[in-house]
Order: C-alpha cells, then structure tokens, then sequence
C-alpha cells in the first residue's frame, strides 16, 4: 500500500478535526470525536498489569490514507515474517494479501459476492465509514452505545480518533450459518490501527463473525486501539472470533464489550498470539433475563510478550449465564496474566456463572498469574471459579518420545492439546494454522 | 555380515538413591525368537525394560554397554532408539487429554504415512483388536480400562513396527476374551521372523497362546535362570521360592 497523505503526529483537536473532514463525516461525528479527545486527556492509563508509560501517544499519525496498488514489494516485507507465512504453508495470495500488498481486484472480487449474498437477505456488511453514510440513523443509534468513551482511556482514544473496521447489521430471524470473515474489509482502504466494529444482530438472528488470522499481520505502527461494539437482541446469537498475531513491536490495548438482550447469547473467542503487550479483557453485559455469555480465550506469550488478558461478566439480569475459559502458555520469559470480573447485580437472582482459568507454564523463566475478581450483590447466585498452573508432565513427554517423536515435537503436541477446548471452537483452517504457529514459536524458542 | 544377536547387554547396574536395583544384567537376543522374562514382584522386570528403551531416569551405571543390531546405544536418547525400531508397551501408560491416538502417530510418522493413511490403519486395526470405535476418537487412553489401555499400547506397535518389542505385562488386567484376541493379535503382527518378541508377564496363560523361545527368570536385579517354555509351567505351579 502507499500512503498517499499523512497526517502530522500528535493528538491535536485540529488533528482530529482533519481526521473528520477528511472522511466527509456528518456534523455530530466530529463533536463526538473532539469530547472524546477531552475525556482520552482526563483519563488516567490503566493502573493494572503493563507498563504502558513508555508509550508517547504524540509520537503517531493517527491517519493515513493509501492506494490499494501495492508499491511496497515482496522484498520490503521482513524475512521473519515471509518465513512464517511460508511455514504455515499459506498459499502466495494469502501471503500477499496478509502481507498488505494484495492488489485490491483480488481482495474485491472476494468481497463483492460475498456481499451480494448477503444482501440478499437484508443483511448489512459494510466498511465502518460507508456505515456511517449509508444508513446514518441506524448506526448513530447503536454507535458508542456500548462502549462510551468514558469507559477507558484507549477507548476514548479510538473515540477521538477512529477510523477503518466494519459495520454489520442482521434484520431479525435472519441466521447467518456460514462464518463472515473480516479481513475483507479491513484491507480495504487500509489496515486500521484504530479500527471499530459495529455489530448488531436483530431479535432471533444468528451471526458468527471472525476477525483476524494467525498468520502476523504486518504494522509499521505500534499502537493497536481498537474497540469493538457488539449488540446481541432477545432471542439471538452471536459469536466472535478474534485469533490475532501482531508483530512483536505491537501495542494491542483493544475494548470489546457485548450487550446482551433477554435470552440471547454472545460468545467471544479469543486468541492472542502476538504483539508485544496485548490488554483485552472481552465483556458481556448480561442485561436481559435468561441471557447468556460464553468466553473462550487463549494466550501465548513468549520472549518479551506480556499478555494481560481476561474476561469481565456482568450479571445483571434474572436467570443470567456465563461460562469462561481462559487457557494461557507462557514460555521463554513471556509473561501472561488473567485478569477477570464477575459481577451480580442485585436483580440476578439465580444466575450462574463459572469460571477456570488453566495456565502452562514451560520454562522457569516464564510467567503467569491468575486475578479474579467477584462482586456478588446478590446471594441466589452459583459463581464457580477454578484455577489450574500446570507444567509439562515429564512422564508424558518420556511417553511420546518413546513413540519416536522428538522432545519439541512431543513438547508441542502437549502444549497443543491444551490449547485444544479452544482451538476446537474455531474453523479447522484457523485452528490448524494456530497449532502450526504454537509449534513454530517453541521451535523458534529452543533454536 | 551382521550378527545373529539383535540386542546385547552387558553389565547392566542400576541403583536408585543407593538401592540396587540392576545387578549386573548381561543378555543377549536373537533376532526372530520370543523371549519371556518372569520374575517376583519388585524384581527389577520393568527397570530392566526402561534401560532398554532409555527413559532417562534409568541409566545404567558405568561399564555397561547396549548394543542394538551391531550398534552401541548406551546413552543414546530414548526417541532415537524409538527410531531406530525398539518399542516398549508401557506397564502403566499415561492418560492424555487433546491428544488421540492418531495425533500421536502422525507426528511419530509424519515423514512416512498421511494422516489418512494412519487413521484408515488405526480403524483397521482397532476393530481387530476389538476396541470400541469411539475410543479412538478419544484422547489417548482417556477414560479407558484397563485392558483397552493394553489394547491400545499394541495398536500403536502394529503400525510403529518395530523390530524389537518389549510388552510389559500386557496381559495383566486382561479378561478371558481379550487376551485371546490379544494374543493372537500379537502371533499375527509380531510372531515373524524378522521381529524379536520380549514378553514380561506373571502369567502362564498368555503363553498357551504364544510358545516363546526361551524363558528367562529375574529375582533381585540378576537374571537368575533360564529354560524353555516348561520353566514356565513349573512357575506357575511352583512359584519362585524353589529356585
Ligand atoms: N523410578 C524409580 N525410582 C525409585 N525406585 C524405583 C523406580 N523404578 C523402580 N524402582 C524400584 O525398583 C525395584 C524394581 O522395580 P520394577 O518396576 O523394575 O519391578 P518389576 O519386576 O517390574 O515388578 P512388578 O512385577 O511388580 O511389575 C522396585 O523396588 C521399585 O520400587
Ligand atoms: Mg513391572
């Protein structure tokens, strides 16, 4: 991609208002965009976990546009990257594609049936911007209805500064059975590093979205600050899958958080390979009766990776469910730590919730911890929280080598199979290549 | 130009924390017989199986010297000798949870067999052995019995197919059915002339089926005697006080 204008670094209100002119966005985008800017200023950074004072957010451009011909070159792409592209065996398109120099005819023509399928059925599949042009009431409507930026500091800074990701809308009874990818729009213009996602799924409706791929994404930038919005209505069901790999310069401090309406369901799934700090912390607010919240999400930190993850479950609603499972590994010097809320509101009666959290740990050098948190306002409900630290089992590996695999191959089906209640959750194509990538950085870690 | 002998032990010791348990094993096998290795509980059967195979726990003292088909392995690492075709069916294999039995054998085989290769055998197989078909959709030996544990442990033998299997007490656990079907799974997979048999047991009923060649008997780290399979019978009849 080549950038074809750059805006000057810094968070600026006059930065932000470029930002907004230059997207033609309507008069009340750019008023939400400059309060947020006020709130990202009052905020404090996170208290908890990483250290993020290093980062100097008047160090970044917080707008690029480019052309989708590809003038960066194969050659400009690091070898470190196109050797994993290579070994996780995806096919040259693929490569490019990820690799950001995918010509836009091949990304489109992709994209447009897949689009005209799902018009089809009255369902909405837009880049974010065009979202917000095409059908202006629905989407202010929804918009920041979740996640406010009030909520936190990087949400406000995406407030103030958001652009690229997608708007998905699912009209009611409409069940989406077949996974929407969204990598697809992402690539088009550009790769956001301040993306937001807007997703609604009408009363009965069903979606199953994915986002990201293992194989890494190449960033030139360093800070990642996304925020997605998720509205699941009465009846329906959602799952999100994220499987991310930032390359290992990378900031990932992204807030998801999911409305959940009377007997529906919102299941997130997570997995963090990459980057070089990742704080995400998926949330259900369980706020109609019978609701449901499911997490499942899984960690892999190595050297120079701190990973401070977790889940946030609000119950706050009559006969609300929720169900976490966090699978962490961390090895050579990586660090990973779980970090979960349960909250019962005092209207939850007879809700549940249970939680586990399983950590492997492969080396002594190699960190993680576990931090649950529970706020039970409310006596008639069942909260389960179970934790597990786990090494590798000698006599396992000794088992497996005696079968003639080799000490990393039998470390790697061991730590693979932990990684399985996850992995098993997500299309074969993305779990193979997760299995291949846990492989290939415990390779990289004895090399 | 080689040898006859497939396996040669000389001056095996093993001691754990002072205690010996190896007393100055020396044997040698000849490729294509059966051999059955008998012995009171706590005699040092099993170590003597895991010095063979290399668990890294269970290496011998210096002095000692394993040679497997006219190469020295004494210190050579337990997968490596895997490959180089010794297998050894674990007394007490461990239960796994994610990884099938078809996972395993893939990785093992990864450079020889597809994965639809291995699970079109394991099928195959696993309906000769009379296992549930479900079992093997399972993890490995997860929430298996006893004997489909043992089952299992042969499976994995018959498509590895090594040259020289070592079965430790495989039918200790096994009911009346199975350990017909298990032996004769054995005779038909492993009773060939270029396969060399050795079979840990405390049982005399197993080798109605199976003859062995040569019958070898442990007490206290040493192999004491040795005899053809009316050693065996006499075993069973007498236990090993009189000898
Ligand atoms: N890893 C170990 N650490 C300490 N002692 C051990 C270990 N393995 C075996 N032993 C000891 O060595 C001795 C021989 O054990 P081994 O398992 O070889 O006996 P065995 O002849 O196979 O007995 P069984 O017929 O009961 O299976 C026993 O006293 C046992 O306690
Ligand atoms: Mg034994």
């Amino acid at each position: 991609m080549k950038t074809t204008f750059q805006l000057a670094k810094g968070l600026t209100e006059d930065n932000i208002r470029q930002i907004w002119q230059r997207k033609k966005e309507p008069q009340w985008m750019l008023e939400f965009r400059l309060q947020a800017l006020k709130i990202f200023y009052k905020l404090p950074l996170p208290k908890w976990g990483p250290n993020l004072s290093q980062i100097n957010f008047e160090d970044f451009s917080y707008y690029q546009e480019v052309t989708t011909t590809p003038p960066r070159s194969w050659e400009d792409i690091p070898t470190e990257i196109k050797a994993t592209y290579e070994q996780l065996g995806l096919p040259e398109a693929e490569q490019r594609f990820l690799a950001g120099i995918a010509t836009q005819a091949e990304s489109q023509i992709l994209y447009k049936s897949l689009r005209r399928q799902l018009q089809k059925r009255g369902v909405i599949f837009l880049s974010i911007g065009e979202g917000l042009k095409k059908h202006p009431q629905l989407f202010r409507h929804y918009f920041a209805s979740v996640i406010p930026p009030t909520d936190n500091k990087l949400a406000a800074l995406n407030s103030a500064a958001w652009s690229g990701g997608s708007f998905v809308y699912v009209p009611p009874g409409v069940k989406i059975s077949q996974p929407i990818q969204a990598y697809f729009l992402i690539n088009i213009p550009s790769v956001g590093q301040f993306e937001r996602t807007l997703i609604i799924v009408d009363e009965g409706a069903e979606l199953n979205y994915i986002e990201g791929c293992s194989a890494p994404l190449y960033h030139q930038s360093s800070l990642h600050a996304g925020v997605v919005e998720v509205i699941v209505k009465a009846g329906a069901k959602m799952r999100y899958t994220t499987i991310q790999n930032w390359s290992k310069n990378v900031y990932n401090l992204t807030t998801q958080r999911a409305k959940v309406y009377q007997n529906a369901t919102m299941e997130w799934i997570d997995g963090n390979v990459g980057s070089r700090i990742t704080m995400k912390y998926p949330c259900c607010l369980l706020v109609g009766k019978g609701a449901k919240g499911y997490v499942l999400s899984l960690s892999l930190a190595s050297r120079g990776q701190y990973h401070d993850t977790g889940t946030k479950i609000f119950h706050l609603a009559a006969n609300t469910s929720s169900r976490v499972i966090s699978k962490s590994i961390s090895l050579e010097g990586g660090r990973s730590s779980y970090r979960g809320l349960v909250y019962t509101s005092p209207q939850a009666v007879n809700s549940k919730s249970s939680v586990s959290c399983d950590t492997l740990i492969l080396d002594p050098q190699s960190r993680s911890d576990t931090y649950p948190t529970m706020q039970i306002k409310n006596p008639k409900s069942l909260i389960r929280h179970e934790a597990t630290v786990s090494v590798l089992d000698e006599k396992k590996l000794t088992y497996l080598m005696s079968r003639g695999l080799s000490r990393t191959e039998a470390e790697g089906l061991l730590v693979t199979s932990f990684a399985t209640p996850v992995t098993q959750q997500i299309p074969l194509e993305y779990a193979s290549e997760l299995n291949k990538l846990i492989k290939l950085e415990m390779e990289a870690s004895i090399g | 130009m080689s040898k006859k002998n497939l396996l040669e032990l000389e001056n095996i010791n093993l001691t754990f924390k002072k205690k010996k348990i190896l007393e100055g094993v020396s044997l040698s096998l000849v490729k294509g017989k059966s051999y059955v290795l008998m012995g009171p509980n706590g005699s040092g059967k099993s170590s003597l199986a895991k010095v063979i195979m290399g668990y890294s726990s269970y290496q011998p003292k210096k002095g000692a010297k394993i040679i497997f088909q006219d190469q020295e392995i004494t210190g050579l690492d337990i997968d490596k000798r895997a490959r180089l075709g010794i297998f050894l069916s674990s007394q007490s294999p461990p239960d796994f949870d994610g990884i099938r039995v078809t996972d395993l054998l893939q990785t093992a085989l990864a450079d020889k067999k597809s994965y639809l290769q291995i699970r079109k055998e394991v099928e195959k197989l696993s309906q000769e052995l009379q296992l549930d078909p479900t079992l093997i959709k399972k993890p490995l030996n997860q929430a298996a019995s006893g004997g489909e544990r043992k089952k299992l442990e042969l499976l994995q033998a018959a498509i590895l197919d090594p040259t020289f299997l070592i079965l430790d007490e495989i039918d200790t656990g096994v009911d009346v059915d199975a350990l017909k079907t298990i032996s004769q799974f054995i005779k038909r997979h492993f009773f060939k002339a270029d396969k060399t048999l050795f079979l840990i047991t405390h049982y005399q009923r197993i080798l109605e089926y199976l003859t062995p060649g040569q019958v070898l008997v442990m007490k206290a780290g040493r192999i004491i005697k040795s005899g053809n399979s009316s050693l065996a019978k006499l075993i069973d009849k007498k236990g090993y006080r009189w000898i």
